[in-house]
C-alpha cells in the first residue's frame, strides 16, 4: 500500500469544509472529495458563481455567509477534488481503527485514497415524497428548483405550484419572488394545526425559519394569499404535467393548470455510506429520520473510531451548527492523530444553540402523512415501478423486514438503492406489522453506494493515488 | 420544466448537442439543468410501464437523469458540468434496462 492521506473528508459543505480547514491547520496532509464542480454543498451551492453574477442578494444572509467560508476553504492548505463521486470505504482488514481505503470515480476514473481517519460530511437530502403523478415530468423537487436557480439562474416554468411543507417552502417562495417568478400558488401539505396558513404559526415561522425570514410576516402575508391549507395532492398529465389536483380537509377539490409542480417535505440525513459501512445507525423518532450512532461533538462513530461523521449526515441541524460540528470532528481527528487542534470558541455554543432549536423545528415541520402513507395506487418504488399496494400486499403475505420487502418487491433494487423508497417501504411495513419505524428498521445500502462500471471497477483494483501533499 | 431568467453572456456560454440538436448552456451548470431548460422531456422511460421520465431532483439522489454522455452510458447528468461540444443522448427513445 502507497503512502496515506492524513485524512479524508468526504462533501465541501458547511461542515466538510470546516472539518478540513481544522485538519489542515493542524499540520495534517487532507484531502477532500466532493461530489459537486465546486466547493459549498447544497447551501451553498455555487456561491462564488452567483458573486460574480451579482445575485448574491437574491438568495439571503445565509447564503451571502457562504463566500466567507468557501473563500477560507480556497485558502486552506487541502488537496481538494471536485466533481469525485465516492462508491465505498474499505476499513483496513486486520483491525477496524487504524484507518481504510476510500474508493471513488473522478473524470470517468476510478481510485481509491487511503487514509488514517476518515470525516464523512455527506449533507442531507429531501425526504421522498411519494403521491400519485409524481413521476410525471414536469414534477420537480423544491431542492431542485432552488439548485437550478443557484447555479443557472433558471426559474420553474409558469404556470408553477409549490406544494409540501418544511421551512424551505417559504424560503424558496421567498426567493423565487425576488426572481421575479413568484409561486402561481402554494399548496400547504403540513397538519392543519401547524400549516403556514394557521395564523399562529406567522410568528414561530419568523423566528424560527432562516434569517431571510426576519421579515416572515411580510412574506407571509403574500404567500397566504395564494396559499391554501390542503390534505392531498395529485398530479395530473401523460406525457407531462398538466394539472394538479388538491383536496382539503373539509373535502373540496379543486385543479390547477400548471407547467410545473415544486414539492418539498424536509430533508433527511444522507447516510447512505455509514449505512453501507455497517456502521449502527439511530432512529430518531422527534426528526423521523435514521442518523448514525456516533458522539455528539466530535462525530466519532461508536463502532468505528477512526470514521467521523458531521454535519448534516449525522443529525439534520442546518449549516450553522454543520460548520461548528465540522470543527470539532476536525480538531478531534487531529488530536486523534497526535496533533494540537482547538476548535473555535464558539463552536460548541453553536452547535448547541442549533441543536436545541431542534426538537420544536421538528415538531412543527413534521412530515405530511399524504406523502408518508401514500395510497395503493401510488409509486413508492419509482426505479423499479413497485406500488404503495405491492409493498402493503407483500407485508400482508409476512415479509418480515425490509430486505425481505425488497426480494419480494424489487422496491430498492434500482439505481437509486433504496434513497427514494427505503423510508416508505420501512413506514408502510411497520404500519402492517404494528411496530414503529425504528424496531423495522432500513433495508440494506450496499457497495457500490452509486453503480459503477465494468471498466471502472477494473481499474480500482489498479489505481491507487498518491496525495500530492504527502 | 425550467426557463433561464437570464441568457448567460457569451463569455460564460457552451454549446452542448442533445440528441443531435444544438443546446446553449450556461458554463457551471449540469447537463441535466441544461437539458430541463431546453425543454426536452422525458429523458427517460420507465424499465416497466415505459412510462416518461425525467429529471427529478437535480442532486444525485434519485437517478433519474441517466443519460449518454460522450459515449458512455447511464452518466448522472445532474452531477455531471457541462463541456463545450458534449454530445450527449437521451435515453428517451426505448425503456431503459433494468438495473441489479
Ligand atoms: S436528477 Fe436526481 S439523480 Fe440526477
Amino acid at each position: 500500500m502507497g503512502e496515506r492521506a492524513d485524512i479524508v473528508v468526504i462533501g465541501a459543505g458547511p461542515a466538510g469544509m470546516a472539518a478540513a480547514i481544522q485538519a489542515a491547520a493542524a499540520g495534517l496532509a487532507v484531502a477532500v472529495l466532493d461530489d459537486q464542480p465546486t466547493p459549498g454543498g447544497q447551501i451553498w451551492r455555487n456561491v462564488e458563481g452567483a458573486a460574480e453574477r451579482g445575485d448574491l442578494k437574491l438568495f439571503g444572509k445565509d447564503y451571502r455567509r457562504g463566500l466567507a467560508s468557501v473563500k477560507r476553504f480556497r485558502l486552506a492548505r487541502v488537496d481538494y477534488q471536485p466533481g469525485a463521486r465516492v462508491v465505498g470505504v474499505e476499513p483496513d482488514a486486520d483491525a477496524r481503527d487504524t484507518g481504510g481505503d476510500v474508493l471513488f470515480v473522478r473524470k470517468g476514473q476510478a481510485a481509491r485514497l487511503s487514509c488514517k481517519r476518515l470525516i464523512v460530511a455527506t449533507g442531507a437530502y429531501e425526504r421522498p415524497t411519494p403521491f400519485p403523478g409524481w413521476t410525471l415530468p414536469g414534477v420537480m423537487t423544491l431542492g431542485a428548483a432552488q439548485i437550478a436557480l443557484k447555479t443557472s439562474d433558471l426559474v420553474p416554468e409558469r404556470p408553477f405550484v409549490i406544494a409540501g411543507q418544511g421551512p424551505l417552502l417559504l424560503l424558496l417562495a421567498a426567493q423565487l419572488e425576488a426572481a421575479g417568478a413568484p409561486p402561481d400558488a402554494v399548496l400547504d401539505l403540513s397538519d392543519p394545526g401547524l400549516a403556514l396558513t394557521a395564523g399562529k404559526s406567522a410568528a414561530m415561522a419568523a423566528l424560527l425559519a432562516p434569517d431571510y425570514l426576519a421579515k416572515g410576516a411580510y412574506w407571509l402575508g403574500r404567500l397566504r394569499a395564494t396559499a391554501r391549507n390542503v390534505v392531498q395532492i395529485r398530479a395530473l398529465g401523460a406525457e407531462r404535467l398538466r394539472q394538479v389536483e388538491w383536496r382539503t380537509a373539509a373535502g373540496a377539490v379543486g385543479r390547477i393548470d400548471v407547467r410545473t409542480l415544486l414539492v418539498h417535505d424536509g430533508v433527511i440525513p444522507n447516510a447512505q455510506l455509514t449505512r453501507a459501512m455497517r456502521a449502527p445507525h439511530l432512529y430518531d423518532m422527534a426528526a423521523d429520520a435514521w442518523r448514525p450512532a456516533a458522539d455528539r461533538l466530535t462525530g466519532q462513530l461508536d463502532d468505528m473510531p477512526w470514521v467521523h461523521v458531521a454535519g448534516d449526515c449525522a443529525g439534520v441541524a442546518g449549516w450553522a451548527a454543520a460548520e461548528a460540528l465540522g470543527e470539532s470532528a476536525g480538531a478531534a481527528a487531529a488530536t486523534a492523530l497526535g496533533r494540537t487542534a482547538t476548535p473555535g470558541r464558539w463552536s460548541r455554543t453553536r452547535a448547541s444553540r442549533a441543536r436545541a432549536l431542534r426538537p420544536f423545528l421538528d415538531r412543527i415541520y413534521r412530515p405530511a402523512r399524504a406523502f408518508q402513507r401514500p395510497d395503493d395506487a401510488t409509486l413508492v418504488c419509482r426505479c423499479e415501478e413497485v406500488t404503495a399496494g405491492a409493498v402493503r400486499a407483500a407485508a400482508a403475505l409476512g415479509a418480515q423486514g425490509p430486505n425481505q420487502l425488497k426480494a419480494f418487491t424489487r422496491a430498492g433494487m434500482g439505481p437509486c438503492q433504496g434513497r427514494m423508497c427505503s423510508q416508505t417501504v420501512a413506514a408502510i411495513l411497520a404500519d402492517a406489522q404494528g411496530r414503529g419505524p425504528g424496531d423495522v428498521g432500513l433495508m440494506r445500502v450496499r457497495l457500490p453506494i452509486s453503480p459503477l462500471t465494468v471498466g471502472e471497477l477494473a481499474g480500482l483494483n489498479e489505481t491507487e493515488i498518491k496525495l500530492p501533499l504527502s | 420544466m425550467l426557463v433561464r431568467r437570464t441568457e448567460p453572456p457569451a463569455s460564460a456560454a457552451v454549446t452542448i448537442t442533445v440528441d443531435g440538436r444544438d443546446v446553449r448552456a450556461r458554463k457551471g451548470e449540469s447537463v441535466a439543468a441544461a437539458v430541463l431548460a431546453a425543454g426536452i422531456v422525458p429523458t427517460r422511460l420507465a424499465p416497466v410501464s415505459g412510462a416518461p421520465r425525467a429529471p427529478y431532483c437535480l442532486m444525485g439522489s434519485c437517478y433519474e437523469c441517466l443519460m449518454t454522455v460522450d459515449d458512455r452510458a447511464n452518466v448522472q447528468a445532474c452531477m455531471t458540468p457541462v463541456k463545450d461540444g458534449m454530445r450527449v443522448r437521451t435515453h428517451a427513445s426505448r425503456p431503459s434496462l433494468r438495473h441489479g
